[in-house]
């Protein structure tokens, strides 16, 4: 081999060895077991999931003794249901309480007909925009 | 250029990222985001009980990064943003997350749906965990 082809084919070795190791990383679908793994796009590893309780943001239920620190915000229409069965309950889309906090709704319940939901709210890491938390910053 | 030239270009500049694009997640296809698409989660727990639970993916936030809290927040509907990929290449992990929440869970499934435009087709993926074997897992 040509000496002058060395260093190609150097970062061709390397680029198969990261290769391989970003490979052998993957997670698979039904067996990853650690919720440190990073979040990773096409781009690579961004984000980890894994963080201590509470680390980001943080949740407040309707019912806090210490007071919202938002405005509260009524659960929408859920729709009909019957027999007590709320697994037909669609979740209604998330709303913003204002600029800082997030109300979603959960825990569905099926009472006289009518779904129903517990409102909770989440002060969101930026901003609250639209229907969720909006980034803020540049990616 | 020699041969040697050409075939290693074309092996890492076209066969690694192209094989990576179809056959894989597409991590050696770097895109810079480029490829933003809508996407929503539908998350379900089964508890100690037996019972199922509709969860709202936002509360999974509570135990994540800042920066995924915010792309979970609100993704009970569809939601646009750079991190559709991420999600489904890390659903399994985010499944397990869904272990911590309140309960504890007995068994988790997570489902995501992502699509590229309002008119390309939605790519749907699930997860599903058991919370006890994760459980063990994590705390080895």
């Amino acid at each position: 081999m040509r000496t002058d082809s060395m260093p190609l084919v150097a970062f061709a070795v390397v680029s198969c060895a990261l290769a391989s190791i970003t490979q052998c990383s993957s997670t698979p679908p039904t067996t990853s077991s650690t919720p440190d793994a990073g979040l990773t796009s096409a781009g690579g590893s961004i984000i980890s999931i894994g963080l201590p309780e509470a680390a980001a943001g943080s949740v407040q239920d309707a019912s806090d003794d210490t007071g919202p620190a938002h405005p509260l915000v009524s659960a929408p229409d859920g729709g009909p249901c019957s027999d007590g069965d709320a697994s037909s309950c669609a979740l209604p889309p998330s709303v913003c309480a204002d600029q800082d906090w997030l109300a979603y709704f959960d825990d569905p319940i099926c009472m006289e007909g009518q779904c129903q939901w517990t409102v909770r709210y989440r002060q969101c890491p930026g901003r609250c925009s639209g229907q969720g938390c909006a980034y803020n910053g540049t990616l | 250029m020699t041969r040697g030239h050409w075939i290693a270009a074309l092996f890492v500049g076209i066969v690694l990222p192209g094989s990576s694009w179809i056959f894989d997640s597409g991590a050696l296809a770097w895109t810079m985001f480029s490829g933003s698409a809508t996407y929503r989660m539908r998350l379900e727990i089964t508890g100690s009980d037996g019972s199922q639970h509709l969860i709202n993916p936002t509360a999974l936030a509570e135990y994540t990064s800042p920066d995924v809290a915010t792309y979970l927040s609100g993704a009970e509907s569809w939601r646009h943003g750079s991190v559709g990929d991420a999600f489904r290449v890390q659903l399994a992990s985010l499944c397990v997350v869904a272990c911590r929440l309140p309960g504890p869970p007995r068994h988790a499934e997570l489902q995501l749906e992502t699509r590229r435009n309002l008119d390309s087709d939605v790519h749907v993926s699930r997860a599903a965990c058991d919370c006890d074997s994760a459980q063990k897992s994590n705390g080895r």
